[in-house]
C-alpha cells in the first residue's frame, strides 16, 4: 500500500490530494498568497494532518501549477495541462474537449481517446480571459466569489461591456454601479464577456464532444450556463 | 577530485564565432569611419542599397540589427523607455522604439555615441536610407530618426506587388525597369550628397559577392536537412547579420567565413553530429522573428531534446546563374542578377505538377499555402514554434492560418508563443516552457498520425 501526493500551486489557490491505490484519501485547498513556497509547505502539512501521515509515508509527490517550481519536496513536476488532461479523462472517459478556467488563464484542450493532448490553446496574457476577471468584478460589487454565478442568472438586462480588458472592465463596473445598474446585470455582462472569450478559444482548437469544464470556473453555474449556450452543448462538470 | 559537468545544451559551430565577430567589426568600422570624417549611413534592411553605398565608399550600420544586438545584451530597455518618453507608443515595433530611444540619447550627449551603448554603438549618420518594404512602420520611422540629426533621409521604393500579380511576366519586367530607375535616382542623390562619382566596377564586385554568400548559405541550409540536424537555429541567427548585411564588411571575408561553416557542417553531417548536445527528440522549425532578448530560451528547449533545424526568417534564396551578357548597363546587371520572378522561383523549387497546382491556387485564392509549408516537409519537422509578436503585424498576421494549414496538410502541430523581438517584458519564458512540456505530448500524437498515414516522417 503506497500513498501518493499531488500538489497544485495555482495563481489563486493551492490544492492538494493524497491517494492510495487509486482511492482519494484526503484533499485540501488554501489561498496561494504571495509566497508559493510557504503555501506548498502549509498545504502539505495540513493535508498530511488530515490522514495522520507524515512525508515519510508518501511514496511519490508530483507538483503542478504556476508555482510548481516552488514545491521543493516534490519528486516530479508536471505541466498543469497534462495533469488536467489526465484528471478529466479519468473522470470522464468520453471527454474530447476540456475548458480549464483558471485564475490566471483559460486553456482549452483537445484529447485523444487515451487522454493525450492532441491540441491546446491558452488565453492571451490578459486577465479578461481568465477567472481573475470575475474575481475583480466580484470585489468591486462586494459579492462573494461563490455567489456571483447564481446571482448573474437572475439578470433581466445584462450589461454589455465595451472593453475586453479586465482593468478597464473594473472601471466600467464601477461606473455602472454609480449609475445604479443592478449587480446581477453587471455580473451577467461579465460572465457573458468571459463566455465569449472561452467560446472563441474552443473554436480555435475545434469543439469535439463531449466537452468538459474544469478549474475554478467549473464551480460557477452562471459561467457554465453561458458557455453551454454559446457552444450549444451540455458540459461535463466534475463532481 | 574532478567534477563532471553537463555539456551545454547547444553544440555551437566553431565557424559561427568568426562570422559573428564580423558583425562587431561592422559596427567598429562604422565608428572608425565616422572618426575619420568618412560618411556613414544608417540603413534599413531592404536588399538593394547596401552594395551601392559600399561601392560609393559609405560605411553602413543597421538600426534594426543594432536594436536586436542591444536586446541580446539586455540593453534595449533603457532605449525603449526613452522612446516612450519621446511620445512613441509602446505597441510600436521594438526595432523602431529602441533606435528612436538610442537617437534621443545621442542628442542628449551632443551627437556622440551614448556611453551605455553596447557593441561600440552606431555613430551619428551622414544620411539614412529607409524603405517601404515589409511594413508600414518603416515608412515613417527613419524620417523621424533623420530629424534627430538633421540628416538627409532617402526612402528607397521597391515594388511589392500582390502574389497574383507577381505571376505576370509583364509585372516582372515593369518592376525591373522601376528598380533600375529608382536605384539610378538613388545613385544620383548619393553623387550629389557626397560630391563624388559612383564606382560601377566596385558595384559589380560588392553585388557579385552578395550572390556568392547567398549560394553558400543556401548550401549550408540544404545540409541542415540531415538527421540529426547539424546546425541549430541560434547559429543561423548569429551569423545572419554577417550574411544579410554583407556589404558592410569585406564580402571576401564573409564568403571565406561561410565556406568554413559549410565545411564544418558537412563534417558534422558525415559524422552524425547534431546541433544540440542532447539526443534529437524533436526536429523543430521556428516561424517568425527571433526573441532577441531571450535567445537562451531555445537553449532551455534544447535541454529537452528540441533541435531547431530550420527557421522561416532570413532564409537564403536558391542560387542561380543569370546570363547577363546582353546587358551593358551596370545597374541593369545589378538588378537582373538579383531580382527574380515568382514563376522562376516556383520552377526552381517545386516539381512541375506542383508548380501548376500552386499557380492555380494563387489565381483562384490570391495565394497558396503550399509556399509556407515546403520547408516543414523538406526538413521533416515534428513541431513548429509560431512566435506571435504583439508589436509586429507584418510577421504575425496570418500565423494562425499557417498553423491550421501545417496541421491539416502535413499533420505537424504548432506551438504559439507570444512575445516581442526586442521588448522582454512581452515574453514569459516560464509560461512558454510550461506550454512546451504539454506540446511534446501533442507532437508525439501527430508522429503516430503521420505514421498511420504513411507519411515519410
Amino acid at each position: 500500500m503506497a500513498y501518493y501526493m499531488g500538489i497544485d500551486i495555482g495563481s489563486s489557490t493551492s490544492k492538494g490530494v493524497i491517494a492510495c491505490d487509486g482511492k482519494l484519501e484526503a484533499s485540501h485547498l488554501l489561498l496561494s498568497g504571495v509566497n508559493y513556497r510557504v503555501a506548498a509547505h502549509k498545504l502539505a502539512e495540513e493535508l498530511l494532518a488530515k490522514v495522520n501521515l507524515s512525508m515519510k509515508d508518501i511514496a511519490c509527490t508530483v507538483a503542478t501549477g504556476q508555482g510548481s517550481a516552488n514545491v521543493e519536496f516534490c519528486d516530479q513536476q508536471v505541466a498543469d495541462l497534462r495533469c488536467c488532461a489526465r484528471g478529466i479523462i479519468s473522470i470522464f472517459p468520453s471527454a474530447r474537449t476540456v475548458i480549464d478556467v483558471q485564475g490566471q488563464y483559460t486553456q482549452v484542450l483537445r484529447l485523444s481517446e487515451q487522454g493525450t493532448i492532441v491540441d491546446f490553446t491558452i488565453s492571451e496574457k490578459c486577465a479578461s480571459g481568465s477567472g481573475r476577471f470575475l474575481d475583480i468584478i466580484a470585489n468591486v460589487l462586494q459579492v462573494k466569489l461563490e455567489d456571483i454565478g447564481s446571482l448573474s442568472m437572475k439578470s433581466q438586462n445584462p450589461v454589455k461591456f465595451t472593453t475586453g480588458c479586465a482593468v478597464f472592465g473594473e472601471s466600467e463596473a464601477v461606473s455602472r454601479v454609480s449609475e445604479g445598474v443592478p449587480r446581477e446585470d453587471i455580473l451577467a455582462g461579465v460572465h457573458e464577456a468571459l463566455a465569449g472569450k472561452i467560446s472563441a478559444l474552443v473554436s480555435r482548437v475545434g469543439l469535439e464532444e463531449r466537452c468538459a469544464i474544469s478549474g475554478g470556473g467549473a464551480l460557477n453555474t452562471g459561467l457554465i450556463k453561458r458557455v453551454e449556450d454559446k457552444l450549444g452543448v451540455e458540459l461535463l462538470v466534475p463532481p | 577530485m574532478t567534477q563532471e559537468t553537463k555539456p551545454r545544451a547547444l553544440n555551437r559551430l566553431k565557424s559561427m564565432y568568426a562570422l559573428r565577430a564580423e558583425v562587431d567589426r561592422m559596427y567598429e568600422g562604422g565608428v572608425e569611419a565616422s572618426e575619420e570624417g568618412k560618411p556613414v549611413a544608417w540603413v534599413m534592411l531592404e536588399g538593394w542599397s547596401n552594395a551601392i553605398l559600399n561601392a560609393m565608399g559609405v560605411k553602413t550600420v543597421f538600426p534594426e540589427n543594432y536594436s536586436s544586438l542591444c536586446a541580446a545584451q539586455g540593453m534595449a530597455e533603457p532605449f525603449m523607455e526613452r522612446s516612450e518618453a519621446e511620445g512613441w507608443p509602446s505597441h510600436l515595433c521594438g526595432y523602431a522604439r529602441a533606435s528612436v530611444g538610442y537617437s534621443a540619447r545621442m542628442v542628449d550627449v551632443g551627437g556622440k555615441i551614448p556611453p551605455e551603448a553596447p557593441g561600440g554603438g552606431m555613430p551619428k549618420p551622414t544620411l539614412l536610407v529607409a524603405s517601404g518594404e515589409t511594413c508600414d512602420a518603416r515608412f515613417k520611422w527613419f524620417q523621424s530618426l533623420g530629424r534627430f540629426f538633421d540628416a538627409p533621409v532617402w526612402t528607397l521604393e521597391s515594388p511589392s506587388p500582390g502574389i497574383r500579380e507577381r505571376l505576370s511576366s509583364e509585372t516582372y519586367e515593369r518592376n525591373v525597369q522601376f528598380l533600375i530607375k529608382e536605384l539610378k535616382a538613388f545613385v544620383a542623390f548619393l553623387e550629389n550628397l557626397l560630391g563624388k562619382k559612383m564606382d560601377w566596377d566596385m558595384l559589380e564586385f560588392t553585388g557579385g559577392g552578395t550572390n556568392e554568400i547567398n549560394r553558400l548559405r543556401w548550401e549550408i541550409n540544404e545540409l541542415r536537412k540531415s538527421r540529426p540536424g547539424p546546425m541549430h537555429t541560434r547559429d543561423f541567427w548569429s551569423v545572419m547579420t554577417a550574411a544579410l548585411f554583407r556589404g558592410a564588411a569585406d564580402p571576401e571575408v564573409i564568403i571565406e567565413g561561410h565556406q568554413k561553416m559549410y565545411d564544418e557542417v558537412t563534417e558534422r553531417v558525415e559524422k552524425g553530429i547534431a546541433g544540440i548536445n542532447r539526443p534529437e527528440k524533436y526536429r523543430m522549425s521556428f516561424e517568425g522573428l527571433p526573441p532577441w532578448h531571450t535567445l537562451g530560451f531555445l537553449d532551455q528547449l534544447a535541454e529537452r531534446g528540441w533541435n531547431f533545424v530550420i527557421e522561416s526568417a532570413y532564409r537564403p534564396m536558391r542560387p542561380r546563374t543569370v546570363d547577363l551578357s546582353m546587358y551593358d548597363d551596370p545597374m541593369e546587371r545589378y538588378v537582373r542578377r538579383r531580382y527574380r520572378s515568382l514563376e522562376e522561383s516556383l520552377q526552381e523549387d517545386y516539381e512541375p505538377d506542383e508548380v501548376e497546382a500552386i499557380k492555380n491556387e494563387i489565381i483562384r485564392d490570391g495565394t497558396s499555402s503550399r509556399l509556407g509549408l515546403k520547408h516543414i516537409s523538406d526538413y521533416q519537422v515534428d513541431g513548429v514554434v509560431l512566435h506571435v509578436l504583439l508589436t509586429c503585424r507584418a510577421t504575425s498576421a496570418g500565423l494562425n492560418l499557417l498553423q491550421r494549414k501545417i496541421l491539416d496538410v502535413l499533420k505537424v502541430p504548432s506551438l504559439v508563443i507570444e512575445g516581442d523581438i526586442i521588448d522582454a517584458s512581452a515574453f514569459n519564458a516560464a509560461e512558454a516552457l510550461r506550454k512546451a512540456e504539454a506540446f511534446e505530448e501533442t507532437m508525439d500524437h501527430y508522429r503516430k498520425v503521420r505514421k498511420e498515414l504513411g507519411m515519410p516522417w
